[in-house]
């Protein structure tokens, strides 16, 4: 089917509504019934879609549209829309747990980027990386690509992204032990979301917060912080984000001593984030579940626990971050 | 110029009436809008454009005459836009000063390309400039609440060298005092604002991290080096690169660095050619270079380079009266941030706030003003301000001798205040509720030790 240019254009007009009103379901309704044939000799039609279903959590169908994209693409010279491209097969591979191989396309990307002078992609491509490395728990690599992604963020005079990226640099700080500078992060983190990003940014950005103020010893000031972020969340019905928060208020009083508390807290977070589809913090949270069941002897159980967060933590390509339990857990015996 | 104003502006250059009625539609799927003229002359004043279209559909060869006219000063990117398929028509387009061809209709979705990237470049530039706006806002000097004479004079060291975009600063304090507060309003108050603001820790990375991470790396340098990767002197370049704690530097990355300074280029791991840099470089420590000098843990050329314009960021234990006013900013801005009415600062919370030593200086006092304002809910409590437990350990040294005579206890009233207000004396009585002719008596008696 070949598409007048009266068509083609109506069709990118009505596309491009639909993608600046983040509506996928609807880009999805739009485009699915175009032919394989007309989305990838119009690659930016074929780039929307596999955006969409990335949205829509179809991760394998969105994957299998932008490889088929990969060659129409290049032979077009469409070279903006090649490298975001690369971007959004990444992020599709980091969503399907093929870590390394997310890796290495965004260096690709950065190399072509570079390259290409187009420091739009070189932003996307250190943020993203720095985010697998935050997966697989590798907290200095991350920390260094997310510093050189604060660069490109402010080269680019993108706020939203510079907020995000000091939030995830002060995920790795708060990692690597480095509090005051990853209190430092948070800070501008909520500076640059109250600026320019979204409410469920700025409650995610407090509660992560809450987790390194507990670690610096204020549990009082730790609890508030997150009890706040909570709120916002119950307020933007944001259920990933309100299973997370119970989660930290669950490590608060764990390390307080108050287990059967933490036990609820954690229960409720698991079934939050399982219904959220939130694989990784769900990992999480059992992670925190085994550790509470080793401190009070309950070592079967903890087993157990831990074996299931191995699990996850496998399936999303982090061995790391299984073995970092293993540690924990050894510490703890 | 038509449109929104804020929204870049396409120039066309209808040769052909081709796809005419369609500019406007696609330019504004990309965020543009256009501005149509039959000549070059008809389009107006060209720079003010992001990109100029060459409608030349069925006349291709029209193109060539007016290629030298648009492209004549430089100005924005020029595409042509036409029916003609044959590869050597682009190629002669090119050469004479088109940056791109699309043949429509096939290359609808190359043209589109063309204009979010032409779009893209304007829209880029306004961001970046609305980013620096707003942090020379957040950092603007005249914000830095301090009215201490040691502050003041750091500050008005500070802002001496703004408009010098290239001198180097070392800014030395006790950690927390502000240093890179004081090296962001440099920068953002300065002729590099619009440049990046690269701020490295070197005490967080291991010495082989935070030399790749400094200096680049090409492709190979090492196991992991699988592409190439500019270092963070390149990425700062136009800007400023702020080096937090360059005490622990290690001795083989400070003859780098002093390479660096002195020549202004950086080398790649790997590389066998230099790259020009031109960043401002801002030092800070908390450690007593000099002495680390004299030890032989930081070279001496290094030291020297650094503190062109050393800057000496006071302790808040030794600037007086500053630590009130700091509390009233922050109470003010965290209540504003949460949201939350903004209490009072009563005289226990005062009394409170000046006798507690602040070992952690500004940003303890900083997050402790936000932690009261959290917690109290409109009311600031002392038990809010400080963490349990820790009051009574990090409360102000015990200068005041007991068991004593009175006369000893007022003696050491009278140092200890001085010592708080920086040797400011009138600050001194005035805090301590006494005359200034009084605390001279205090300070100049046996037990005061200044006789």
């Amino acid at each position: 089917v070949v598409l007048t240019v009266e068509e083609r254009n109506a069709l990118l007009e009505r596309a491009w509504e639909l993608r600046t009103a983040l509506d996928y379901r609807g880009l999805d309704e739009l485009l699915t019934p175009i032919p394989l044939a007309t989305l990838l000799s119009e690659p930016e039609l074929g780039y929307w879609l596999a955006s969409a279903w990335e949205h829509l959590g179809r991760w394998s169908n969105s994957l299998a549209l932008l490889r088929a994209m990969a060659e129409p693409c290049r032979r077009r010279g469409n070279d903006r829309i090649f490298r975001d491209r690369m971007n959004l097969e990444a992020i599709v591979l980091i969503r399907l747990g093929a870590l390394s191989e997310a890796e290495s396309l965004l260096l690709d990307l950065n190399q072509a980027a570079r390259e290409a002078v187009d420091e739009n992609s070189s932003m996307l491509a250190a943020a993203n990386v720095g985010i697998i490395y935050n997966i697989q728990g590798r907290w200095e690599d991350a920390f260094a690509s997310y510093q050189f992604a604060i660069v490109l963020c402010q080269r680019m005079g993108n706020r939203r992204f510079l907020g995000l990226t000091h939030h995830n640099l002060g995920i790795a700080c708060r990692q690597l032990t480095l509090l005051h500078e990853a209190h430092d992060h948070f800070r501008k983190a909520r500076d640059h979301l109250r600026a320019e990003g979204s409410a469920d940014q700025i409650a995610f950005s407090g509660m992560e917060r809450a987790i390194l103020l507990n670690l610096m010893g204020d549990v009082q000031l730790a609890e508030a912080t997150v009890r706040r972020a909570l709120q916002e969340f119950i307020a933007l019905g944001h259920l990933p984000g309100e299973g997370d928060c119970r989660r930290v208020l669950g490590i608060i009083s764990s390390g307080q001593g108050r287990h059967e508390e933490a036990r609820c807290y954690f229960q409720e977070a698991l079934e939050m984030v399982r219904a959220a589809g939130e694989p990784l913090t769900e990992a999480e949270v059992l992670e925190e579940m085994a550790v509470l069941d080793q401190q009070v002897g309950n070592g079967a159980v903890a087993s157990a626990l831990a074996e299931a967060a191995y699990a996850i933590y496998l399936r999303l390509g982090s061995p790391p971050r299984a073995e970092q339990l293993r540690v924990r857990l050894a510490a703890l015996t | 110029v038509t449109g929104a104003s804020t929204a870049p502006v396409l120039a066309v250059l209808q040769l052909s009436d081709s796809f005419a009625d369609q500019w406007a539609r696609l330019a504004a799927t990309a965020g543009a809008t256009v501005r149509c003229g039959g000549s070059v002359a008809e389009l107006g004043r060209l720079p003010e454009a992001c990109g100029v279209l060459v409608a030349a559909g069925g006349v291709e060869v029209d193109a060539f005459g007016v290629l030298p006219e648009l492209r004549g000063n430089g100005g924005p990117q020029v595409a042509v836009v036409g029916a003609e398929t044959e590869y050597r028509l682009p190629v002669s387009l090119m050469r004479a000063g088109a940056s791109n061809y699309f043949a429509l209709p096939g290359d609808l979705s190359g043209l589109r390309s063309w204009m979010v990237e032409c779009a893209e470049r304007v829209l880029r530039g306004a961001r970046v400039q609305a980013l620096a706006r707003a942090q020379r806002e957040q950092y603007d000097f005249s914000l830095l609440v301090g009215e201490s004479p040691a502050f003041r004079a750091a500050l008005d060291r500070a802002a001496k060298v703004i408009p010098r975009g290239s001198a180097t600063v070392l800014i030395t304090g006790e950690t927390g005092t502000g240093k890179e507060l004081i090296a962001q309003a440099i920068h953002y108050n300065g002729p590099r604002a619009e440049g990046p603001f690269v701020e490295v820790n070197c005490a967080a990375l291991p010495a082989s991290l935070l030399e790749a991470e400094l200096f680049g790396y090409e492709k190979g340098a090492f196991t992991d080096a699988r592409t190439a990767k500019p270092g963070l002197f390149e990425a700062a370049d136009g800007g400023t690169l702020f080096l937090d704690e360059i005490g622990d530097l290690s001795l083989e990355l400070q003859a780098k660095m002093l390479r660096v300074l002195e020549s202004r280029r950086v080398r790649r791991l790997g590389s066998v050619r230099d790259v020009e840099v031109d960043v401002r470089i801002i030092a800070a420590t908390h450690v007593d270079l000099p002495a680390r000098v004299k030890r032989g843990e930081f070279r001496k050329d290094l030291f020297y380079r650094l503190s062109v314009v050393p800057v000496e960021l006071p302790p808040l234990r030794a600037r007086g009266e500053d630590v009130l006013m700091l509390a009233r900013h922050f109470v003010d801005r965290f209540s504003r941030e949460y949201e939350i009415q903004v209490p009072a600062l009563t005289p226990e919370i005062h009394r409170a706030i000046l006798t507690h030593a602040w070992p952690g200086n500004v940003r303890e006092l900083k997050n402790s003003v936000e932690r009261a304002v959290l917690l109290g809910e409109g009311v600031l409590r002392e038990d809010d301000l400080f963490l349990e437990g820790l009051e009574a350990a990090q409360a102000l040294p015990g200068p005041i001798p007991f068991p004593a005579t009175l006369d000893e206890i007022m003696a050491a009233a009278a140092r200890a205040m001085t010592e708080r207000c920086g040797g400011n004396k009138s600050q001194a009585a005035k805090m301590l509720g006494i005359g200034r002719r009084h605390l001279y008596t205090l300070l100049s008696s046996p037990a005061g030790g200044e006789g």
